[in-house]
């Protein structure tokens, strides 16, 4: 078996710190391309900045495409009924049937109608059941044997450390009337033994609010300092996932039927979330080797927020629209879901890795030799965005956020020491997830700063030959050009951004949305501080074998909702 | 079509469309044009125009082009005529070779007006205009009823109070010189008539009490100069001593230099001229600090046996100073570097990268770029060039626009002469005013107004102070207030 070894593991320690300078060397590369480009030739200089406003600006509009099309798919099954088509996956022949009577009434009610808000619903219902028919119509074919839905059971872990009560409250409301069968619900909160006597108070006060609401409540506390071990989420989550091992194994539950969803302590399902989970669960014949990532949106606390910070938030929400759209090279990030017994089979999330959510798709990818996917689910689960004591304190915690995001790189070398050590992963698999993954983050690290910045570069050092060149007259009007082109992507994004947002309370000003729309014009210092800055620091840091520690976000919640 | 399908479609054509694209607007970046004739790719030049005012109509070989400010790409390499031309205002027209590659930048234009617009904002006959150091204030000079009146005029608030008033019963003068302090509270004003020169010190305020240096300092006076760091005190030249005078305390006079001709106070440092022309320094406490020019025979060369009493002096940023002396001689540099003789009055840019001097009728401009960097007498000099010559004595000349145009005014015409770009031949030139005969013309050209005040006789009539708008400076995208250089007191001759 291929193990998936992190950089405390690591056997050959020679290949694992030149896979973990690559990324760096790369960014490092391509910025200071750029920089002695211009420094020593500006004419060539301005050539490759006019060349790479182009790529940019056809990327973001491909970005923006995928953006409307997932955006599109999110809409079109927000109100599908998916404990119904649980149901309805239980006698195909006779639901294929009755899906056609519902999209023939809904045709004929689209007929009736004519340009009203109740037209976009059909619509929308209609594509929705479109879409489920096809999937009906291929387990039938398949004649794949669908297990019962009512023996799936969800293990919901939320790793905890100095949590606000009211924020854990909350995460457990939403499974409450999240619309599935509690008695099939084991939720387990994770505390870290370290935080002390807090920790067993909040555990006490949550088993007498919701002892007795779900199938199972539990409450671990994961012992500091273990051998092998870092404070990290994924060593909390992963000694929770095996005490809630050893309850299901006493209520003899096969873990097959059990599906684990670890969640960051202030997710909030959104109502149908384990319903369409247990949904893609089911329809997919090679269910044990999948895992489920929803969209995150970080709803909870939107309206308290700076708007800056809000921003970075929908551009992460949006990050993972993209990625949805391109499910075979999918990895899992943030909350995450999976099968128990998969989990199990690859010795629960890394202890010892910062980016858990991410590592633990590599893991498995690596475990099942390349026949291991993430697939997307099109349902919403709300977090909460970060936030300080003030503006300067949110934008440094926003900056660590990110930075910790872009250490998601620290799979690379390990993902790339699985990669060489196996034979049977097909090269071209390898070679697309090892390409996709580094120009996730190379880009990540240097569009920001060549955007904003290396734009100016020949202006600058151009010197006076460059100065009476056509093409220092040519630079700024096409660049102006291909940034003006961007406003329509921006514009689009803005709108869809506005049409994810959940209703504006009452006591916030409508200017917030106008403040919203005025923070674009910081998308370029944005750009470059609170997104390229902060992955370039990681990846240089793992370039310099300056492994980071995980920090824990402060996240608030609404006060006054 | 399936999503996973869909998105390689869209992936592809983006592909297909960047690289279809990327060559395209790379060509078209560096100026390559189709030309449908030969059926090949040639490379063109641009020419960009920017004028003030702007939409002037640009002509090209005679045929019109576009509305200022433009820029006309996709021009095969070649000699165009350009003419630019608006209603109301004077043609500009110029030979322009447009090179492959590059951008013939001419977006320093200035269009005369052919009906000057005149205001007179003035209700007064004034002799006279003044600048302080910062353009803060004008100072006005006016004569009537047996009195010379200086008036503090705030350009700004548009408002003027007089600071200083002499009665010419008891003194008659025939020109002024005036600065500012450093801190622009006090206005000192020197009003000479022949050899002597009668002094007062004023706070710039509408309740100013004048305060005459003859009442303070019993012997006769000359070259006083405020000190750098105290408004209050006053270096002066008495008998052939530098004197400190401190105007808190009147009675406090102290000697700090002996056997001076002349002096100036440059930076923290006065810069003295012995009966002997040695040119030394001594800080502002009277410490000898360095002799500057210790060679004789040098010394004989550059002065020429004549008293070198400097009258105008200027220091730049950099340190370059510029002495010329009563007699004519332009020098430069601490270890001073000849530049030409006759000269009548010199004008530094403010920023201090070039300089006018003008010489009976001829005017010259002195690029300091060129300057050699050592700072020696055997150093490359700056490059001289007579840059224009007009039929009458040239009385006033500045440099405006950043090196882009002089302003020049004779005792006929003031004349706008464009400097920038200048290969060869005499500067094209286009008459701003005319008529204003006056050797006592004064002028004063506000870079941040863009405002053009002068005073004179039209067709030698009564003296008028008028004001006109040269240019809009809101415009003048280059404009940028520079740290003016240091001068030595502004001085005007009137009747």
């Amino acid at each position: 078996m291929i193990q998936f070894l992190s950089h405390t593991q690591n056997q050959n320690r020679i290949l694992r710190r030149v896979f973990e300078i690559i990324p760096g060397f790369i960014s490092w590369s391509v910025l200071l391309l750029f920089i002695t480009v211009t420094a020593v030739a500006p004419i060539a200089g301005a050539i490759l900045v006019v060349l790479f406003n182009l790529f940019w600006v056809f990327r973001l509009f491909y970005m923006t495409t995928l953006i409307v099309l997932s955006y599109s798919i999110l809409d079109q099954e927000r109100e599908a009924n998916w404990h119904e088509r649980c149901e309805e996956l239980m006698n195909l022949p006779e639901s294929e049937k009755k899906i056609k009577d519902r999209i023939n009434y809904l045709y004929q009610e689209l007929k009736k109608l004519r340009h009203s808000e109740n037209k976009i619903k059909i619509v929308r219902k209609f594509r929705s059941e479109r879409v489920h028919l096809s999937r009906v119509k291929r387990l039938i074919q398949s004649k794949l044997e669908i297990p019962d839905y009512r023996s799936v059971y969800h293990v919901v872990i939320f790793p905890a450390f100095h949590e606000d009560m009211r924020i854990l409250k909350d995460a457990l409301d939403s499974i409450k009337t999240a619309n599935y069968s509690l008695d099939r619900m084991i939720v387990v909160v994770a505390f870290e033994d370290r935080e002390g006597q807090g920790a067993k108070e909040k555990a006490e006060m949550l088993y007498k609010s919701y002892g007795n609401v779900f199938f199972h409540l539990l409450a671990t506390f994961h012992p500091a300092d273990l051998a092998g071990e870092k404070p990290v989420k994924g060593a909390n989550a992963s000694w929770a996932a095996k005490k809630a091992k050893e309850f299901l194994d006493e209520k003899k539950i096969p873990l097959q039927n059990v599906l684990i969803s670890c969640f960051d302590a202030d997710t909030c399902v959104t109502k149908g979330y384990f319903n369409s989970l247990t949904y893609h669960f089911l329809i997919h014949e090679d269910r044990m080797r999948l895992s489920f990532q929803p969209i995150p949106v970080y709803h909870n606390n939107v309206w308290e927020v700076p708007a800056f910070a809000r921003m970075m938030d929908t551009g992460s929400s949006f990050g993972q629209l993209i990625e949805s759209a391109d499910p075979d090279h999918l990895v899992t990030f943030s909350s995450h879901s999976m099968n128990f017994q998969t989990l199990v089979d690859v010795n629960y999330w890394p202890v010892d890795m910062i980016s858990d959510d991410s590592a633990i798709f590599w893991r498995c990818f690596l475990h099942f030799k390349g026949r291991y996917k993430t697939i997307p689910i099109n349902v919403t689960l709300s977090m909460s965005i970060i936030v300080g004591k003030n503006w300067l304190d949110t934008f440094i915690k926003i900056y660590k956020q990110r930075r910790r995001w872009a250490w998601g790189i620290e799979n690379f070398p390990m993902v790339m020491e699985g990669f060489v050590r196996d034979s049977e992963i097909p090269l071209s698999v390898k070679i697309t997830h090892v390409f996709k993954m580094l120009e996730n983050h190379v880009s990540w690290a240097t569009w920001g700063f060549i955007i904003s910045l290396f734009g100016w570069l020949p202006i600058i050092w151009g010197g006076r030959e460059y100065g009476l060149s056509v093409l220092s007259y040519n630079l700024p009007k096409i660049t102006g050009l291909i940034f003006h082109i961007a406003g329509i992507s921006v514009i689009v994004t803005l709108v869809i951004s506005f049409l994810i947002l959940p209703k504006r309370p009452s006591h916030v000003s409508r200017l917030k949305n106008l403040t919203f729309i005025l923070h674009c014009f910081l998308l370029p210092f944005i750009l470059t501080t609170l997104l390229a800055l902060p992955a370039l620091d990681a990846q240089t840091r793992l370039m310099l074998g300056r492994y980071m520690t995980f920090q824990v976000s402060s996240k608030v919640k609404n006060q006054k909702a | 079509m399936k999503l996973r399908t869909l998105r390689k479609v869209i992936f592809w054509l983006f592909v297909i469309l960047y690289f279809i694209t990327a060559p395209i607007i790379t060509l078209h970046a560096l100026g390559f044009v189709f030309d449908p004739v030969s059926k090949s790719l040639v490379k063109t030049g641009i020419i960009s125009i920017a004028t003030e005012p702007r939409q002037a109509d640009i002509f090209l070989n005679e045929h019109f082009h576009d509305k200022t400010p433009a820029a006309i790409s996709g021009l095969k390499p070649g000699f165009y005529r350009v003419k630019i031309s608006r209603k109301g205002y004077q043609d500009w027209a110029r030979e322009l070779e447009v090179r492959q590659e590059e951008v013939s930048r001419i977006e320093h234009i200035l269009l005369v007006s052919k009906e000057l617009q005149l205001s007179k904002p003035f209700a007064y006959p004034l002799e006279a205009f003044l600048a302080s150091d910062d353009d803060k204030y004008l100072f006005l000079i006016y004569s009537a009823r047996n009195k010379i009146t200086v008036l503090a005029y705030d350009v700004k608030k548009k408002k003027s109070f007089p600071v200083i008033e002499l009665d010419t019963k008891e003194f008659q003068a025939n020109s002024i010189e005036i600065s500012s302090s450093i801190d622009e509270k006090r206005v000192l004003a020197g009003f000479q008539n022949g050899s002597q020169t009668n002094y007062a010190v004023s706070l710039i305020s509408e309740d100013a009490l004048p305060v005459f240096l003859s009442k303070l300092i019993s012997e006769p006076i000359s070259n006083v100069r405020f000190h750098p760091h105290d408004s209050e005190k006053l270096f002066y030249l008495s008998g052939n001593q530098i004197g400190l005078l401190d105007l808190k305390d009147r009675s406090n006079k102290i000697n700090i230099v002996n056997s001076v001709i002349s002096f100036e106070v440059i930076g923290d440092k006065i810069y003295c001229f012995d009966l002997n022309q040695n040119l030394f320094t001594v800080d502002l406490e009277g410490k000898r600090m360095v002799d500057l020019l210790p060679n004789p025979g040098l010394k004989k060369f550059l002065f020429g046996g004549d008293d070198f009493k400097p009258y105008l002096t200027f220091m730049t940023e950099k340190g370059t100073t510029f002495w010329l002396s009563e007699k004519g001689k332009l020098l430069m540099n601490r270890l001073p570097y000849f530049i030409d003789e006759d000269v009548k009055s010199i004008k530094l840019a403010p920023d201090a990268e070039q300089l006018v001097y003008w010489k009976g009728k001829e005017l010259w401009l002195l690029d300091l770029q060129t300057a050699g960097k050592r700072d020696s007498f055997f150093e490359e000099g700056p490059q001289k060039k007579l840059i224009w010559r007009s039929d009458k004595r040239i009385l006033f000349a500045q440099i405006i626009r950043q090196g882009s145009y002089v302003v020049a005014a004779t005792n006929r015409t003031i004349e706008l002469i464009e400097i920038k770009s200048l290969n060869e031949g005499f500067a094209p030139s286009w008459t701003i005013a005319e008529h204003w005969a006056d050797d006592g013309l004064s002028i004063h050209l506000d870079e941040a107004s863009g405002k053009m005040y002068w005073t004179g006789c039209y067709r030698e009539e009564r003296r008028e102070a008028c004001e006109t708008d040269l240019f809009d400076p809101s415009l003048f995208s280059f404009s940028i207030k520079l740290k003016k250089p240091y001068r030595s007191p502004a001085q005007v001759s009137f009747s």
